[in-house]
Order: structure tokens, then sequence, then C-alpha cells
């Protein structure tokens, strides 16, 4: 490859292409743009005006209709003045007459004396006796207009009469009275019974109810001139007294830097004549309302601009500068959710009792997660919680459901089956459980994947309504089903019979198998709701719902089946409650007594047969001085035989017989050539001039390639129908595919063996703000064609990992020749570090298998002893290294060598034809693994790679042995027996022994097997000292010992095949406890008696 | 008299004619029709319990409360509305789609004809292009009360 040296034109010329080589070699590329689009649109409060959480609240009062309407009354001419009479029509609100008391004196008066001369003279329409004695000037000014205002209160015995207060004005020659004062014709009994402490103590307890109480700092006091509250005696317009008037204290508090309550109470007998927050600002508010229980509840609701809305901002995940950390009920107007309206008050009161129950049940679930998980709202972040209430059909008709609708919860009015649905609490807790689950392990909604998801939404609305364990009493009409429930965890069967509404299996030996529902999800989550059931009754609900919580937001991911579901609560049991506790062990029995139980491994290891024919190395020319672009060479980086002069855009992909190799030439069409030296022959398969890249299945069969623009696909061409499929490549996020950003292209491609998947890379963009965004590469598989069905597949796509590290970025993935699960990739860094690692994709183990200075594009040896892969040499030039690799294939000890300069994109190949196939794995699970005998149980057989027969053994079991794929067995003696299945397919088989696989126990209950022909514990009872026998064992044992707590209180560990140990209870509580015995994968219990 | 009867004659001919020109009042060439039979609607929530939405190219348009209901008649659609079908249908090129995304309340639309069985699924709009989205609309126009 080394060439002369240049001259300097041809040099700068060189220059110039290398940085265009550098560019294509590079995983850097440019690529047209494309807007990213979201439907989706969220409800906007202005924070600026108001204030953060505080627990304050405003409640009813007799005077909520206060200065909500404009009352209307007729005006009175009397002579020459205009009478306007207030609602009691006895006071007027309004006076106006000629200057009378003016002309009739000439004497100067002061406004005061004018104003009292004035009321003096219409007493009478005033219907006051004495307004000397009555009223009392506040304040008197006069104005730039030389007009006099006297303002003034009223007193009744000395006492201010609260909300009374008016003017007298006089304009030229007018004398006019406005405002409010009272008509007092009763006698009011000014003696007070209760002190003002007494008042004071009454409001503050009463305020404690609704807000917290907080001593203002010093320079508040000072702001507000407030140092502590304040109580003056009042005489209130009290329309339950028998004078419609009261004495009263008046009592100002300021419970908290932001609120000022108002309290009048009784100074009689002390009642709370009313009570109000005289703070005056937009944000967040309280009111009373009606639910669809007919309760009267306290609500959350919110201020701005003068209109009340379905808004809680109370909680502490409101974030006022953003508006965000709401909880809103809207309504959708009876659209199937394309429209919504907000739901407002001008007066904050609600007389929407749906709305009323959406929005109080959306609180208390919130509030579920919050204080028993600490979980900040849905997503986990403090965001938006939506309801959506009068939902429909898409017909318009109303719906018989509710649902999660991604980001909303949504709740149709009832129709046939159901009463509206917003009215019941675990319906709404059921509902926002959906989006946890979304937001966390994110479980794919089909199988049992979807089942886990809806039992998981099951299970906290049942914990949320813990009164019982159904599901949708509240709303479920009995014409519909006859429990009266929808579900019942306690007892899925609810009452009916497997195809009527309402039952659900409760064991794996019912499960549904078809394909509705998506595989039954809402069926065959009754498994897992009783399995929850029975550990909730068995440790409580406060243990269950924490290990439950813990497994969905720890350990289940979107593809997790029954077993995962198992192993993981087991596990977050243990993490909550440590190994060998009684939560634990009753996780175990939940779990086996629903038929999902735990399976030993089949550990075999599958390879194909080695490639027969010679290896090859192809290797990308980067030397532009020379024409040839593609040559072949020996695996060593020697003899050099040129193929074709035709410049690529990407690395060749070559048939697994080293046929044909793939490529997309520089003008963007897909060729191919036969790596042969001599071979003139050059094809071009697709003549469409926009791929960038190219990858054919292993057998030839099927072509894959993706375009040169922004194209968020990749296309599969099936030579044998010529046709193209386009797959849409998405991120499978928890969330959906992610409105800020995602997938934007892929670029590397290749097919796993089978020729069903594709392994792929793709640059994904993610935009956290208008300008900040981040970028990385990313590997998926893709299902582009099903070989059973011979057709194209279903495009599902799982990322090779659920989250990368900050600044990471993995890229060109490749298979190894012979081991399916193993693959090799390029990883970087930060723009700056870049490695080749290697990950076993059975068990997800890593490894690395050689750093480097750019992204390599590795390849894998015929042998899989070596990997491939080019970087950059100490003199800037692209070349290629190999490296050895470990037995694991996924990583190396030795050191790289470069053994070709100015080449990239190596590529191993070799020329024979093998068979791409298989042998089985085999595998198989149980329906029943233990119990009384006679045990009938059904055998189901998990093996891999399509066996076409069985071989079963069922040692003691009837029959003992069988040929079908899934037998069924009976089981009449007590023992443990082990089951063997040899799985066989054209390319060979496998046989898989579960030793001590079936316990049969003698009718005691599942789980505890009598130990009398096995291990024996004697004496029992005993006052102290117990012996273990194991003289049937002979291999090392474990002991554990529970109190009658289930608490673990003594481990033994018996060794180097000791037959008989000793359990010393001495200084223990005398009682009963619990003995396990476990030795390998079989385990016994006993009961002993310390006496 | 011959003049008459030739005149009377053109006019029955050109009757018959501007009959004949009426009579087929579809716009979608005879060739691109074909049988088909559409099931759509929505899968899953709290109870499961939606109804299925049936449209046949004979113009029955059905209804059934749910899954295992009988189906009802709702209407009768007429041959505009067919051919706006058949139209949807293949602008959409509905037999080559493979959408299949499932989430808790999932829209589907299932269509046999020409041999074809397909059924997408989606829970966001825009999970289906375009022209599925037109399509659905269309179907949901039809079965609106």
């Amino acid at each position: 490859m080394n060439r002369s040296l240049l001259l300097i034109v041809a040099c700068v010329f060189s220059a110039s292409l290398f940085a265009q080589v550098q560019n294509k070699v590079s995983k850097t590329r440019s690529k047209s743009a494309a807007p990213y689009t979201t439907s989706f649109k969220s409800v906007t409060i202005n924070g600026q005006n108001s204030l953060k959480a505080s627990k304050v609240t405003s409640t009813t009062s007799l005077y909520t209709n206060v200065g909500t309407s404009t009352l209307t009354v007729p005006s009175k001419q009397v002579g020459i003045a205009t009478i306007i009479y207030g609602a009691d029509s006895l006071a007027p609100i309004y006076f106006e007459r000629k200057n009378e008391s003016k002309l009739k004196s000439a004497s100067v008066q002061t406004p005061e004396q004018h104003c009292f001369s004035f009321l003096n003279d219409i007493k009478h329409n005033l219907h006051v006796t004495s307004p000397l004695q009555s009223f009392v000037v506040s304040k008197s000014t006069t104005d730039a207009l030389g007009q006099q205002h006297v303002r003034l209160s009223q007193k009744y015995n000395g006492i201010n009469v609260y909300s009374s207060d008016f003017y007298v004005h006089f304009a030229g020659d007018n004398e006019i009275m406005n405002g409010k004062y009272s008509v007092i014709n009763s006698s009011i009994n000014t003696l007070p019974k209760i002190s003002k402490q007494q008042a004071l103590q009454i409001a503050s307890n009463d305020l404690l109810t609704v807000a917290p109480i907080t001593e203002l700092p010093d320079n508040l006091k000072d702001i507000y001139n407030y140092s502590s509250p304040t109580t003056d005696t009042v005489i209130l317009e009290d329309k339950r007294s028998f004078a419609k008037f009261s004495l009263a204290y008046h009592i100002i508090i300021r419970p908290n830097a932001i609120d000022e309550w108002y309290y009048f109470v009784n100074a009689a007998n002390g009642n709370i004549i009313k009570k109000f927050n005289n703070t005056k600002y937009d944000g967040p508010a309280t009111a009373s309302a009606t639910n669809l229980n007919g309760v009267s509840t306290t609500i959350n609701t919110y201020l701005q601009k003068g209109k009340y809305s379905l808004i809680d901002a109370s909680e502490s995940m409101f974030d006022a500068a953003k508006g965000e950390g709401i909880i809103q009920t809207l309504d959708a107007q009876n659209t199937a959710g394309n429209t919504y309206a907000e739901i407002t008050s001008v007066n904050n009161t609600w007389n929407n009792p749906k709305a009323v129950s959406a929005h109080t049940n959306a609180k208390q679930a919130y509030l579920y997660f919050k204080n028993t998980f600490n979980r900040n709202s849905i997503n986990g972040t403090g965001g938006n919680i939506y309801s959506f209430i009068n939902v429909t059909n898409s017909d318009g008709s109303q719906m018989d459901n509710a649902f999660w609708s991604d980001k909303i919860m949504c709740y149709g009015n009832g129709n046939v089956g159901f009463e509206p649905l917003m009215k019941a609490i675990d319906v709404a807790a059921h509902e926002m459980a959906h989006g946890v689950t979304q937001n966390t392990a994110g479980l794919e909604y089909e199988g049992e994947s979807g089942a886990i998801n809806e039992s998981m939404s099951d299970i906290f609305g049942a914990m949320v309504d813990r009164s019982n364990w159904y599901i949708g009493e509240e709303v479920t009409k009995t014409s519909y089903i006859a429990s009266g429930r929808l579900r019942d965890m306690s007892d899925p069967h609810n009452g009916t019979s497997d195809g009527n509404n309402g039952w659900q299996p409760k064991h794996t030996s019912e499960k549904y198998t078809g394909t509705d529902d998506h595989g039954g999800v809402h069926t065959n989550s009754g498994i897992c709701n009783y399995a929850y059931y029975l550990l909730a009754t068995a440790i409580t609900k406060e243990k269950a719902e924490q290990i439950y919580y813990r497994a969905l937001t720890t350990y289940l991911t979107k593809s997790s089946q029954f077993i995962d579901l198992r192993l993981a609560v087991i596990k977050s049991a243990k993490d909550l409650y440590t190994d060998g506790s009684n939560e634990v062990t009753q996780c175990v029995k939940s779990f086996d007594a629903v038929g999902i139980n735990e399976e030993q491994p089949n550990n075999y290891t599958q390879t194909y047969p080695v490639n027969p024919g010679q290896d090859y190395l192809l290797l990308y020319n980067t030397d532009i001085s020379d024409d040839t672009t593609l040559y072949r060479s020996s695996v060593a980086g020697t003899i050099f035989q040129g193929l074709t002069t035709t410049n690529m855009q990407g690395k060749a992909s070559v048939v697994d017989d080293g046929s044909v190799a793939y490529f997309v030439s520089a003008d963007k069409e897909i060729k191919g050539l036969y790596p042969t030296p001599n071979s003139t022959d050059e094809t071009v398969i697709s003549p469409d001039k926009f791929w960038q890249n190219v990858a054919v299945s292993k057998d030839g069969n099927r072509m894959a390639a993706i375009t040169s623009y922004i194209d968020t696909a990749i296309y599969v061409y099936d030579f044998g129908s010529d046709i193209w499929r386009k797959f849409i490549l998405y991120n499978p996020s928890t969330e959906g595919e992610n409105k800020n950003g995602g997938v934007l292209y892929a670029d590397a491609i290749e097919f796993d063996h089978t020729g069903e998947y594709l392994i792929y890379d793709s640059y994904n963009v993610i935009r956290s703000s208008a300008t900040d965004s981040i970028s990385y590469w990313d590997i998926g598989l893709i299902k582009v064609w099903d070989k059973q069905s011979n057709t194209f597949g279903d495009g599902t796509i799982s990322k090779l990992f659920g989250n990368l590290p900050d600044s990471v970025s993995i890229g060109n993935p490749v298979f190894s020749k012979n081991s399916p699960n193993i693959i090799a990739f390029d990883y970087e860094f930060g723009g700056t570090e870049y490695a080749i690692y290697g990950l076993n994709l059975e068990d997800m183990t890593l490894g690395k298998i050689a750093d480097n200075n750019t992204f390599g594009y590795p390849s894998f040896s015929k042998l899989d002893d070596k990997i491939a892969y080019h970087t950059i040499n100490n003199s800037d030039k692209w070349s290629v290294a190999t490296v050895g690799l470990n037995a694991d294939k996924i990583s190396s000890t030795e050191t790289p060598l470069i053994i070709v300069t100015d080449a990239a994109w190596p590529v191993y190949y070799a020329t024979g034809t093998r068979i791409l196939g298989l042998a089985p794995k085999a595998n198989f699970t149980v329906s029943y693994k233990s119990g009384a005998a006679p045990l009938s149980t059904s055998f189901f057989d998990q093996s891999t790679n399509e066996p076409t027969s069985w071989l079963w053994t069922f040692e003691s079991g009837n029959p003992s042995s069988s040929t079908a794929q899934n037998p069924n067995v009976t089981y009449n003696s007590i023992g443990t027996y082990a089951v063997t299945l040899k799985a066989t397919n054209g390319f060979g088989n496998n046989t898989v022994v579960k030793s001590g696989y079936i316990n049969i126990g003698d009718g005691t209950a599942i789980g505890e097997i009598t130990l009398k022909d096995k291990i024996s514990v004697y004496p029992n009872p005993s006052t102290g000292i117990f012996e273990v026998s194991a003289k049937e064992f002979g291999n090392d044992y474990e002991i554990e010992v529970y109190n009658n707590q289930g608490i673990i209180v003594k481990k033994i560990i018996s060794q180097n095949n000791t037959i008989t140990t000793q359990i010393n209870l001495t200084g223990y509580p005398l009682g009963l406890y619990l003995v396990r015995i476990s030795s390998g994968t079989e385990s016994f219990t006993t009961r002993i008696v310390k006496n | 008299m011959f003049e008459r009867n030739f005149l009377k004659t053109i006019n029955i001919f050109g009757f018959i004619f501007l009959m004949l020109s009426c009579s087929n009042t579809s716009k979608v060439p005879k060739a691109d029709t074909f049988p088909f039979e559409i099931h759509f609607g929505s899968t899953g929530g709290f109870t499961n319990l939606n109804p299925v939405f049936i449209i046949k190219s004979n113009g029955e348009v059905f209804k059934k409360d749910n899954a295992k209901a009988n189906p009802l008649l709702l209407k009768n659609i007429d041959a505009t509305k067919i051919d706006s079908i058949y139209l949807l249908i293949k602008q959409s090129n509905f037999a080559d789609l493979k959408i299949s995304n499932i989430s808790n309340y999932t829209n589907y639309i299932e269509i046999n004809y020409e041999k074809c069985n397909n059924k997408i699924m989606w829970y966001n709009q825009s999970q289906i292009p375009t022209e599925v989205q037109n399509l659905y609309k269309f179907l949901l126009s039809i079965i609106k009360k």
C-alpha cells in the first residue's frame, strides 16, 4: 500500500481527497435535516403571580356569594331626593338631595356638623333614631373640587358594627349619602360570655386544621405591622341569631408569611360565625364540593385572572416558575379525547360531581405514591398529572371504560356495564399506576409482560382502596358481572367460570394462551394478582406493597415475563428484609402457589459450525493514489489482490459462503461483486442513487440498506419475492417515542445468523431545550424477518442497553462468526476515547477487546479468535489492526498489531459452505411443581431453536416417559423426583436434567414436606438441644431456624458429609420454631417445639 | 314524417346514451374495487370493554358493543363513501404496513381484502403515516352519531 511520494500539486489534491476519505471512513456524516414535531398541548399557568405551596385553604361560609352578583334595586324619587335601598330594603345605600340644610342655616358649620345635621334630617329615611349616637366619623376630607367627604362607621352601644361603612358628601348644592350601614331594630346582648382569649383559642384551633401556623420573622412583623393576633369586639350581622346581629370577636390572625385570616367568633357561645382568608392573590385555593358518592369534600383549585380552575397546585411538587407539578382535571366534552376544555368557576363553587371525583381521586392516588414510596408524581420528577372526564367512544357513545393515555388518565361515563368510572378511587389509582409503570419498568402491553403491567395497576389500585381486594366494585353493574366487581384479587375466578365476564385464572395452569387482548393481559393478570394477595395476606399489605414497588422500579424491564416477576419480587424482598427472612419465604411460596416457578438454567453454550472454507480479509484502500479501492488479502494482511476500482460509501458485506460482496458505491448505488481476483463482474443491485450502507443476510436471501438522508428507517429487500419493506426506527423507551427527539438515522447494519434480526447503530438527538441537545450513537436489534411464516418481521426493536452513560456512544456492531450471542462494537467517550468492546447477549457480560483512537468497525475472524479493526497509526494513516481474543470471545489480553496501512473497514470472510442451524437448547417448566399425592401436573417444553422431537423421562411419574411436546404426568408416591428432557432437531440434540424437581408430599401445606424418610430432627419437643440426622443426604446442607415471627434465629452450614448436626436453642424463648434444611436445589422444612 | 321519425330515433338513442353514461356514478375504476371488510376501534383500558365497528364493501356498517357481542347494523353508506375508502386503502398501502404499537389503550384498523388480512395498531397518532390518519378519520366520520 505504500507508494512513492507524489508532486506537491498532487499532494494538495490528495489532502483534499484524504479529507473526503476521512469523513467517509469516520462516523461523521452530514445529512439533510428533518423536523421533529409533537402534538400534545399542555395547560400553562403563570406562576409569577402565584405563591409556592403552603397548606392554606379557604372554606365555605354562609357568605360565599357576597360580591359575586349584581343587585338591582328600584330607586325611589322622594320629593327632590333620590333613594336607593340595599338588599334588606331598609337601609338606603344611596341618598341624594338638594342642600336644604345649607339653605336653612347660614351659620358656618364644619363638615362633621353639616354631616350630622343632614343625617338627622333624614333619620326617618335611614330608620335610625339618633344618627349622632349611631354613627361615628372616621375620616373627613375636602377634595380639590371643594367637595367635602365625611366617612362614617356605625356603633351599637359603643361597639363597632362590622361592615358598616358609608360616606356623606357635600357636592355643590347636593348632599349625598352612600355606602352601607345596618338597621338594627332588635336589642342585642352586648355582654360577652366568653373572653377574648377564649375566642382566640377557638379561632387558632380551627385555623390549625386548614393551615400550618408558623411564627413570622421580625422583619415581616414590621412590614405587616403585626406582632400577634388582634381581637376586637364587633356587632356582626348574623342571620342565624334572633336579633339578626350578634356580639362577636373579630380576630385577625397571620398564620404564616402568606396568609391573613379573619375569624368572627360569637361572644355569647363561641361559635365561629364566619371565617375567610383575607389574603388577596392569584394562586392555590380550596373549595368544598360534592363528589359522585354524594360526599362533600375539600378540593384544591387555582385562582388565576379572576377565574378558578380545577388545578391543584398545593403540593410540594408544584414549581411556580415553571408552572409544573399540578394535578389538573379537564373536560373532554364528550369526545374521544381529541378536544378538551378547562373546568372553571368564577366563584370557586363546583357543581360537577364527576369532575370533583376525578380531581380528588387523582390527588389521593398521587398522595399514595408520594407518602408510601416517596415518589414525586407519576414520572418521578414532579410532572403534571392530568385527568379527562366525559371521554366517549369514537362514535360518540358513552364509554364503559377508563384508560391511561400515555400522559393522561381518561374516564368514561359508563354505559351498559359500568357507572361513571371516575367515581372509584381504585380506578384512578389503577390508571395512575400505568403511568408509573410506563415511567419505570416500561412493561410492554402484551403477553406476560402486559399481564404484569395490568397486575401492577390492580395491585396499587387495591392498595389505595385498601378496604378490600376487589377492583372496580364501586362502578361495576351486577347486570354485567354478577359479583358486582370487575376483578377479585383474593379469588380471581370472581364467582364465575372461564369464559364469563369477570373471570380470571389464579394459576398458570389456567393461563389464557390465545391472541385476544394482546395475549390476555386483562385475563392472565389474575395469576399475578393472586400471588400478590397471598403474599400480602401472609406478611401484611404494608410490606408487600414495598416489595412490589421495588420490583417494579428497580428490577422489572419492558419484556419481563412471569418468571422475571418472581425473581424481581424475591430479590426485592431480600433487599428489604434480608435473605432467608419470612418475607422472602412467603414471596417464594406465593409464586409457587400460582405456578410461577423458578427454573434451573441450562448452561449449554451453542455455536455454529465453523466455515470450512479458506478465510480472507477484505480491505478498503484509503490510499487515494491507488485506483483500486477494494483488496482481498490473506488474514495476515499480505498477498493483496485487487477486486474493484469502484469507490465505496461504506464497508462491504459478504454472504456467509464468501460468494458475493455487497457495497454502496460512491454514486450511492448498491452493487455486488464476486470477491475473487480476476473477476470483473460487478452488478448494480439497486440503481437508486440514494443509498448509504448495505448488509446481506448470511444465506444471501435478503439485503438490508439505509439511505443517505436523515431517514429514520432501514429498508430490507427479499430477493425471493422481489419486495422491499421499510422498517421505521424508534427508541423503545419507557415513555414511548421521546417527544424531544430520538432516532435520526441508522448507519452500520448487520444480519444475525438466523437472518431474522438486524443489529444496527443509530444516531440520536435529544433536545433538552430550544438550543441545547444531546447527540449520541446507540445500538439496537430489529426483527425484519420471520422464519416461521417466511415473511417480513414485525419491526420490533430492542436496544442493547437500557441507558447509556453521559457522553458515551456505541456503534458499528458486528456478530461473531460462530456464536449466536457474541457481538463486538465500537465505544466512544466524549469524542476523545475509543475502544472495541465485546458483549455476550445471553448474560450481558461485557469485555474490553482493545483501546483505539477512532471508530474501528470491528470484524470477527473465521474462528472467532481474532478481531480486525481500523485505526490511525502514528503517521496519521488509516490502518488495519488485529488482536487475539480470549476464549470468551469478548475480551483480549493481547497487544494489537497493525497489519496493513492505508486501509480501513476490514471484513473477514471465508469461502466454504455451512448450514447455520443450531441444535435445540432443552428447557421446560411445569404447572405444579409440588403438592400432595396424587399430583397431576403438566410439563411445557421451553426449548429454543425449534426442536422437532422430544423425549421426556419422569422419575416415578405416570407415564414414566413421553415423546409429546407438552405431556401430562401424575405422581402417586411421596418423594422428590428428577425430570429429564432431550430435545432434538435437524442440527442435533440437547438434554437437560432437573434433579429434585418435583416434590410430592403427604398432604401437608404446599412447600412443607415431612422429613421422616430423609432427615430427622430429634428429640422434638426438646428443652433446647435438637439433633438433625441427615443420613440420607451424604451432601453438604444448610439449616435455617425461624421463630414464630418468621425471623431467622439460627443458620448452620453442615459440611464434609456430616451426618448429625446439633441445633442449640438454649436461651431462646419457648415455643414453636420452623426448621428449613436445604442442599443444592432440594429443601425440606419441619416444625420443632422448645418446651 | 320521415324527419320526425328520424329525429325521434335520434332523441331515443340520445336518451339511451345519456342514461348509460350516467348510470355509473363511481369515480373509482372497476379494476380498483374489491370486496373488503374493515374492523376498527380501540382495545384495552380498565375494563377492556370497547365497541368494535365493522364496515363492509357492500356499504353495511355494524357496531358490536364489545368484542364478544353480536354485530348490529348501524346504517348503510353510499357508493361515494365506499369509493373513498377504496382510495384511502390504496393510498395508505395498507397491505404493506407493519405497525404494531401497543399500550394500555390502543387503536386499531384491521382490513381483510384482496386475499390479505392486515391489522395495524397504535396509541399515538404520530405512529401512523398521514395516509392512515386520513383513512382512520374517514372511518370515524362514518360511525359518528
